[in-house]
């Protein structure tokens, strides 16, 4: 029998849980995980904030605490920055932005038939609310087939308003139409040669996939040289197409053979149980292409759609080497122009942020559309 | 869901122009405006302003031809082209005329199928370089890096010379005034060559122009003016003598001012007479009006207006007549006699 | 008893071409075939009638005048007095040098892209999703302008490298100048002995991947694990050094330097192409940053938890497990995207280099004006470039796909059907199958195939294109059947050589195609010997038509079973 054992601690509770090591919580645990967790991402870290500082700075300074956003001309903008800031030091322009806002929207557009584009930018919108969103009452897809021909009677006159010339046309706008001409045209085009290619008539899927190989395998400037230069000779003796029109077919063709390879994807990813629970129906090929087949690939094509539009928007650029007035072709008679002789950094980026924009948001769109396709399967 | 092709169709049926059966002259009368190819932008020669009216050297001669035949220099559409474009629009029907300081050379006229109707700048191929780098003529530029417009007669002169004068050098191909100038400026390149006028007109534009030479060797003969398709003398015909007008008005000092009063009624200088159309029938034979050469000389002027307004010594492009004064005052501008 | 009769054979009725789908299909394709043909009739009678009016004719003779315009940047001889033909080919070189090294950039910048942007930490991680979102979405034009212009502006001029206040100076101990016109490296002269150098070189890289395998199969055996890639190292530089060393240092560098305006000597790399190359590659590399993060992802993560459950490390995990599977993923956008960069190349015209679009779409179009002509073969040579990558891409996927269990014959008609009476019938079987056969695997001497195609391929291309300049006649003023004969036989060796290499089965049929444009290139007449480089022409002429009937008897009779070529087995062993 033991005694005296006096028992030396009893607990009258449980301890309370002790917080995390301070280094392992909050921002320093943070920091530890995400950015110094090993030798190797201590370096990547370091040098990565090392490039930031010594980049972002200079020029934030330059493009904002330093621009000028009134002046009216490159020699004006430059005396105002030496006012302000002392001899030697630049200082972004952005004046030139300002006075040719309009130019680069527009083209050399009347300014008085502002309304017209922009009117008929709206309604693309109003035109496309059926296509994409199915809430929209059916009797709305009758616009939408008469838009082409509203559009193109807003935009380049006739029955009423007045006319307005080719050659006048630029600018952002420029691009719009030809980007959004071509993915429209392109669509039905595009899904006639995927069908095409799957065909099991030889000679059909023969000359799909010519054309198909044929387009994909040339660069796009050599198809807008054949615009500008060839397709006439193709044309009956005497006449005459409009240069924007000539390159809106070619882009049409160019892009008819990619949306092709998009829709063939589409197609692809169906079930073949698909196909025979059609046959089994008695469904004939074009009623089951019709209620069946192609309502599923282009669901399931539609975000390699939008990327496809995004991609030919960026293309519209290349238009500037065979002379139409693009953003990027703006950039020479704005340069030339005796009163901005010499700029050229501010005139870049402006362009570059503009496509980014459209393009980044597209491309933002074409995600939520993805996610948003893939969860109602 | 899918749009109709047929509208597409229809909408480009709207946009083609009519079928061309006879000549560009009457083309141009059925349209009511003349297509004039210019370029992109060269100052003092071809320009447009912030509202995006075209103004310049080039840009009065083809209001001119626009008002012999309208009677209205505005009946006018202007086509920028670059170096590149330019032959292919004219070759096409795109534009009527090319007023755009082209060349005059023998491919030119025979194998593009071109006809040049006059010279309206006598030009040659000059040199433009830094006063820094220490050169005094062109035959020191053994090893130069050159920037050269492509698509011109330019390049193929200065391949010739260099070869002429076994020197070598670095070619920069551009494609425009404004990419030329930002490289030259910026030192991508030690020469800049292209016709003296051109040099003249791009110096104008430079923030130190002190600071850049011209060298003096001239190393090409570069007649410029203004060209139609082959096969078209009628609408070549009217070009052609609205030029020699402007050059003959000049001649017989008839200026934008006092036209009007020498129109008003015959003068003393039958050749005057004719040219006014206060005798004659001149205008009838092109089909144009009578005055015809009155409309075109009120445009802008008669050729030394037009010249001292746009690139004489007053303006920042500063050139001198030399062969471009009349021949009377030691130039080569030569019209032949209207009658 | 029973009376069969025959179910009656309706008789023909016209509106059975487009009831009946027996007659259907035939009919519509008809009618397609009709409208297909006049279409392009219309559009050929339209081209004649437009020409005749313009007074201008179709034809290729301007091809080899002289050209008249210098070009900066050229990889072979070339003067203004050279033709227009040679301008072409300067141009073209131009291009694939910007493809391949661009390709080459690109696939560095999207991998490193891709990787970091999976990384775990974050300011690397989000530093490298701006650059993916930024430069996918700006116009390459205005990327490659910007860039450019960058280099112009910020770069000092050859002159700033001059005098006592030099403002600039030369990198690495004087040897690399960086300026505004250009990146000026330090060249490789090769004098006497080098050529041990080089050939001891290429010996060392052999050496080096016969003995990577040795180590594996050595790990394999006994589980020593040798320090490979160390030891690869030492011996591809190790013994080309010491063979440099005993030469006596026959490769010396000439170094730029700066004379009058520009500097002299070494390797120039214009502006314009560095611009070009660097704004491709880092907008492909954008691109395929996207392609391998989707590829590294699309590996499930079951994968890189068994392999931790292992006991791998992170970093060979990725290496071992990760980058094998995920590869498979990416190489077919990847391929798609070394595409695109060769096609965006043609928008060097913007920035002055003088690439195929440059030259033959460009100054030789403008100063002809024959743009239909030289419109035709700068697209003929976009597009064979295209369709030999897509070509050899969809070999390399062949050969990669999914070991699969089905075991099917496929492949349709094959000219080895024709021998079926003598060899015995064959049967294709898929890859996964044929794996498990006795004798799997190709007899070494087979890849000696390859040389046979590949010598004619090489010899056909230097023929027709390189060789076609001063001193020969244009490849445009041959006849006819010479034209068709040797672009045949070029066509045709260059596929027999691809398929050859990637061991696919239809080989055979492309190798008897080959056989008969190399008969037909004898009856027209091509000069073997010219363009075997001066071997007698007997020689080649017999020589290649034994070489040629010994690799198809060889493969249709051969003993061995030659199974990863064709996947083919005789049949009995089938089972």
């Amino acid at each position: 029998m033991s005694s005296d054992t006096s028992i030396s601690y009893v607990a009258s509770g449980q301890i309370p849980p002790s917080p995390p090591p301070a280094a392992t919580t909050g921002v320093m645990g943070w920091m530890r995980e995400n950015l110094f967790d090993g030798w190797m991402n201590s370096v990547l870290t370091i040098v990565s904030i090392a490039a930031i500082v010594l980049i972002v700075p200079p020029i934030i300074d330059w493009a904002f605490l330093r621009g000028v956003w009134n002046a009216g001309s490159l020699s004006e903008c430059r005396e105002i920055v030496a006012a302000a800031h002392g001899e030697g030091v630049r200082g972004a322009c952005w004046a030139v932005i300002n006075e040719r806002f309009n130019q680069f929207l527009f083209g050399f557009y009347p300014t008085h038939l502002y309304w017209r584009p922009i009117l008929a930018f709206v309604l693309m919108f109003v035109a496309l609310a059926p296509v994409l969103f199915t809430q929209v009452p059916r009797f709305m897809l009758w616009f939408s087939l008469i838009y082409p021909v509203v559009a193109f009677l807003l935009i380049w006159g006739g029955m009423g308003l007045e006319p307005v010339e080719s050659a006048k046309l630029g600018g952002f706008m420029l691009a719009l139409i030809i980007g959004t001409t071509g993915i429209v045209a392109s669509l039905p085009i595009g899904i006639l040669l995927a069908l095409g290619r799957q065909s099991s008539m030889f000679f059909i899927k023969t000359i799909c996939v010519i054309f198909i190989e044929f387009i994909r395998g040339v660069p796009l400037i050599t198809l807008l040289f054949v615009a500008s230069v060839l397709l006439n000779y193709f044309l009956p003796p005497g006449t005459e197409f409009d240069l924007i029109l000539r390159v809106c077919i070619m882009v049409t063709l160019f892009s008819s053979a990619y949306m092709a390879e998009v829709i063939r994807g589409g197609l692809a990813a169906l079930p073949q149980g698909q196909y025979e629970a059609a046959d089994a129906l008695g469904l004939n090929y074009w009623k089951s292409t019709r209620l069946i087949i192609m309502p599923q690939a282009l669901k399931v094509s539609i975000p390699g759609i939008v990327n496809s539009f995004i991609g030919l928007f960026k293309d519209t650029t290349l238009v500037s080497v065979i002379g139409l007035l693009d953003p990027v072709g703006l950039l020479n008679p704005i340069r030339a122009d005796s009163n901005w002789n010499g700029i050229l950094w501010e005139l870049y980026l402006f362009v570059a942020l503009f496509f980014f924009i459209f393009c980044f948001g597209m491309s933002r769109y074409s995600m939520y559309l993805e996610r948003k396709l893939k969860t109602d399967r | 869901m899918r749009k109709s092709v047929i509208f597409g169709a229809v909408a480009a049926a709207g946009m083609m122009a009519g079928v061309a059966s006879a000549g560009t002259l009457d083309d141009v009368r059925a349209k009511g405006f003349v297509q004039c190819g210019v370029s992109t932008g060269v100052a003092g020669f071809a320009f447009t302003d912030a509202n995006g009216e075209w103004d310049g050297f080039d840009v009065t001669m083809c209001r001119a031809v626009a008002a012999a035949v309208f009677g209205d220099p505005k009946a006018i559409k202007f086509t920028p082209t670059t170096g590149k474009t330019r032959f292919t629009a004219l070759a096409s029907g795109e534009i009527d005329v090319l007023f755009r300081n082209t060349t005059w050379t023998y491919s030119r006229d025979v194998d593009l199928k071109f006809t040049f109707l006059g010279v309206n700048y006598y030009d040659g191929q000059g040199f433009m370089v830094p006063s820094g780098l220490g050169v005094s003529s062109a035959t020191e530029l053994d090893g130069a890096t050159v920037c050269i417009q492509t698509g011109t007669t330019t390049e193929l002169n200065l391949a010739d010379f260099f070869r002429a004068n076994n020197m070598s050098y670095e070619p920069v191909p551009i494609e425009t005034n404004a990419e030329a100038q930002a490289k030259y400026l910026a030192g991508a390149c030690d020469v800049y060559t292209t016709d003296a006028s051109g040099l003249a007109a791009t110096r104008s534009t430079f923030e130190k122009p002190g600071d850049h030479v011209l060298l003096p060797e001239i190393i090409s003969k570069e007649p410029l003016g203004p060209l139609v398709r082959h096969g078209d003398d009628e609408w070549g015909d009217v070009v052609r003598w609205t030029l020699n007008a402007l050059i003959i008005a000049e001649e017989k000092g008839i200026t934008a001012g006092n036209v009007d009063d020498m129109a008003a009624s015959a003068g003393k200088d039958p050749e005057i007479n004719r040219l006014m159309g206060t005798e004659g029938e001149y205008g009838a034979m092109l089909g144009l009006s009578k005055d015809f050469a009155v409309a075109a000389i009120k445009t802008g002027g008669n050729y030394g207006e037009i010249f001292e307004k746009h690139i004489g010594v007053n303006t920042p492009i500063g050139l001198a007549r030399g062969l471009n004064a009349l021949w009377t005052e030691g130039g080569i501008l030569y019209a032949p006699p209207w009658r | 008893m029973t009376v069969t009769t025959e179910t009656p054979q309706a008789s023909f009725r016209i509106d059975m071409l487009w009831n009946d789908s027996r007659y259907r299909s035939t009919f519509l394709q008809i009618i397609a075939l009709i409208l297909v043909l006049l279409a392009g009739l219309w559009l050929v009678d339209n081209a004649v009638q437009n020409l005749a009016i313009l007074g201008k004719e179709f034809s290729f003779s301007f091809m080899p005048q002289p050209s008249s315009y210098d070009i900066n940047q050229r990889l072979i001889e070339y003067t203004s007095r050279s033709s227009h033909s040679t301008a072409a080919v300067v141009g073209l070189l131009n291009t694939l040098l910007v493809a391949v090294v661009g390709c080459f950039l690109a696939t560095l910048f999207g991998v490193l892209a891709g990787v970091l942007r999976l990384s775990n930490n974050w300011i690397v991680s989000r530093l490298m999703t701006v650059y993916i979102e930024g430069i996918r979405n700006i116009p390459v034009l205005i990327q490659i302008l910007l860039l450019s212009a960058v280099i112009n502006e910020t770069l000092p001029q050859p002159s700033a490298f001059r005098g006592e206040n030099a403002t600039a100076s030369m990198v690495l101990g004087d040897s690399i100048a960086v300026t505004n016109r250009g990146i000026y490296f330090p060249m490789p002269i090769f004098e006497d002995g080098s050529l041990y150098v080089v050939l001891a070189f290429i010996a060392s890289i052999c050496v080096a991947v016969w003995f990577g395998r040795w180590a594996t199969r050595r790990q394999q055996d006994t589980g020593e694990h040798l320090p490979e890639f160390w030891i690869q190292l030492g011996i591809i530089f190790g013994l080309p050094l010491l063979v440099f060393l005993a030469m006596g240092l026959p490769i010396s560098l000439e170094y730029p330097e700066l004379k009058g305006f520009n500097f002299r000597g070494g390797i120039y790399a214009r502006e314009s192409y560095v611009a070009l190359t660097l704004a491709l590659a880092i907008y492909t590399g954008a691109f395929i940053a996207e392609n391998v993060r989707a590829g590294i992802m699309a590996v499930s993560k079951g994968q890189t938890e068994a392999a931790f459950a292992l006991g791998l490390r992170p970093g060979r995990t990725m290496s071992l497990i990760i980058l094998p599977q995920a590869l498979r993923v990416i190489i077919p956008p990847l391929i798609s995207q070394y595409l695109n960069l060769t096609k965006n190349s043609s928008l060097a015209l913007v920035i002055g280099y003088m690439d195929a679009t440059g030259t033959l779409g460009g100054i030789t179009l403008n100063q002809t004006g024959k743009e239909m002509e030289t419109l035709l073969l700068l697209m003929a040579f976009y597009l064979s470039i295209s369709l030999s990558i897509s070509f050899v891409m969809n070999l390399y996927n062949e050969q990669v796909k999914l070991v699969e269990r089905t075991s099917v014959t496929g492949g349709g008609f094959s000219v080895l059907q024709l021998f079926d009476g003598m060899s015995g019938p064959w049967e294709l079987l898929k890859k996964g199958d044929a794996r498990m056969k006795r004798n799997f695997g190709v007899a070494g001497p087979l890849n000696l195939v390859a040389l046979l195609y590949g010598a004619t391929f090489v010899l056909m291309l230097n023929y027709v294109f390189i060789g076609q300049m001063e001193g020969r006649e244009s490849y445009y003023l041959w006849s006819t059947p010479d034209q068709l004969a040797s672009l045949l036989l070029l066509i045709m060796s260059g596929a027999s050589l691809a398929t050859c290499i990637f061991k696919h089965y239809r080989f055979i049929d492309l190798a008897v195609v080959e056989l008969v444009a190399f008969v037909l290139a004898i009856l027209v007449g091509l000069p073997f010997s010219g363009i075997a480089l001066g071997l007698s022409g007997t020689l080649v002429v017999f020589g290649g038509l034994a070489a040629r009937l010994a690799v198809i008897g060889y493969t249709v009779f051969g003993a061995r079973p030659n199974v990863t070529y064709f996947y083919r087995v005789r049949e009995g062993e089938a089972s």
